[in-house]
């Protein structure tokens, strides 16, 4: 279990981060109760900031999805996270599909892609 | 040939192997630590290391021929030879320097890591921890009871024949300094092995999960390989601090019989151990290398922070102790301010040694 980080992408090291927990929150591959690594092991194995590891764990606990314990990593809290409600993240998904249909994709192919992407999430898949 | 130079002949061989066949033994992979193309390993790489060698069997043979000639001059032994080491780390920092401009830098835009917390308490075997424990503490227990039931003059040096070869006057410094000794080496040992647990471990963005597991195999064998250097170097250390006062009282168990079978016996445990776990990173290794083409993954900046191949400092980067350039053990970054308690610790044994002479 491993999560990735691109380090020529646009979108922040931290997010990155965040995102990569997400996703294996959603798979399943992260239950509630599961121990994470501590900031330092994390920054250290990836080679960033502490503190960029330290906002994507605060981040991540406080849309309630960790609890951060000082000096011994995090835990998983659950897969529901509480922060934002369905039409605040409507947003972000809509710019992904605008950007989609911008590049030149029918509508058909747009639902393929969302539907793979979704199941792929589902299943722990990159 | 006497027992002294016996007593150098073999570490100082075991040193020279080493700085000889480093440099080459993952090829270009990591030729003197730098990752290299293949023509420049068979052409120039050529050239420095024929140089590299040279200098170090020149210097090696020039230090044992003075050695010899002092103490034939002298009649007494003058450790020439312990400068050798260092003249070969420079060395090898000078064969670093010519082929670091060659570095290979892959084109490396990801890096993983593993969501599995590391933690010493995962590797930590309560029976070995216990044993270190009793051996290292019952020698400073013994000196506490039996210390003035010593004679004036104790036995404080064997030779590799079991001769008493050196003798001194009775004092808590002569005495203490055995114990003394095996608790400081267990004290950084441990503080080692919990930093060891903690080393930098980054991962590819493919094959990763097969990639951590051998790296988790490669970290599992160190750890076995410290645990089992922890057991025998504390039963060799408590073999030396117990034989002053074996030899000297006369009340105490008969341990000196006991001693003079449990010394040897560890050394060749401790040998076995290292070859047998240095055997089985050496094959996990080239495993890797062939299935992954490395074994260690770099950050496209390193390079910048690597001084003579051997020194890691690097401000920037959060993680104490990485691997090794060549893939060998591993080592610490001496910008993290956590290298002082290190250098603090190391410098407390010429402390040690400084105050046991004194008193």
């Amino acid at each position: 279990m491993h999560i990735t980080i691109d380090e020529e992408s646009r979108v922040p090291i931290y997010q990155q981060i965040a995102n990569e927990i997400k996703r294996l929150i959603v798979g399943g591959e992260l239950p509630p109760e599961t121990a994470l690594p501590t900031v330092r092991q994390i920054a250290g194995d990836l080679g960033v900031n502490f503190n960029t590891v330290a906002t994507a764990y605060r981040d991540l606990q406080e849309e309630g999805l960790l609890t951060v314990r000082h000096g011994s990593g995090a835990v998983v809290r659950g897969r529901q996270s509480d922060r934002r409600g369905a039409e605040e993240l409507r947003a972000p998904l809509r710019t992904a599909l605008a950007q989609l249909m911008l590049a030149g994709h029918p509508r058909t192919a747009v639902l393929h892609i969302v539907r793979e992407e979704l199941t792929k999430l589902v299943k722990g898949e990159k | 040939m006497n027992a002294h130079a016996l007593e150098l002949l073999f570490p100082q061989l075991l040193i020279v192997a080493i700085f000889w066949f480093i440099p080459v033994y993952r090829r270009e992979r990591a030729f003197f630590g730098v990752p290299v193309s293949a023509q420049f390993y068979a052409e120039a790489g050529r050239q420095i290391l024929r140089r590299y060698r040279f200098r170090l069997i020149a210097t090696y043979l020039g230090l044992f021929l003075l050695e010899f000639a002092l103490w034939r001059w002298r009649k007494t032994p003058v450790a020439v030879v312990a400068v050798a080491p260092f003249a070969s780390m420079i060395f090898y920092a000078l064969a670093y320097r010519a082929v670091a401009p060659h570095w290979q830098k892959t084109d490396r835009r990801s890096v993983a890591s593993s969501l599995a917390p590391r933690r010493l308490s995962d590797y930590t075997h309560i029976a070995i921890e216990l044993f270190v424990l009793v051996v290292t503490l019952l020698p400073v227990l013994a000196v506490f009871f039996y210390y003035e039931q010593m004679p004036e003059r104790i036995p404080i040096h064997w030779n590799l024949f079991s001769q008493t070869d050196r003798w001194v006057t009775k004092c808590v410094g002569a005495v203490a300094l055995g114990p003394a000794l095996g608790f400081w080496v267990q004290t950084l040992a441990l503080l080692m092995k919990n930093d060891l647990v903690k080393s930098k471990m980054p991962l590819p963005a493919s094959a990763t999960e097969e990639f951590l597991r051998g790296k988790q195999r490669q970290l599992l064998i160190t750890l076995h390989m410290f645990d089992w250097m922890r057991v025998f170097v504390g039963v060799l250390l408590f073999c030396a601090a117990m034989l002053p006062l074996a030899s000297a009282v006369a009340s105490l168990p008969p341990l000196q019989r006991t001693i003079g079978v449990l010394l040897p016996i560890s050394g060749l445990l401790l040998l076995f151990g290292l070859v047998f776990f240095g055997a089985r990173w050496f094959f996990l290794q080239r495993r890797m290398d062939a299935r992954f083409g490395r074994s260690r993954i770099e950050r496209e900046d390193e390079s910048q922070h690597w001084y003579g191949g051997l020194i890691y400092f690097n401000p920037r980067d959060p993680a104490f102790v990485v691997e090794k350039l060549e893939g060998l053990g591993y080592t610490i970054n001496f910008a993290r301010g956590r290298a002082w308690l290190y250098l603090l610790l190391i410098a407390v044994l010429p402390g040690l040694l400084i105050w046991a002479g004194a008193s």
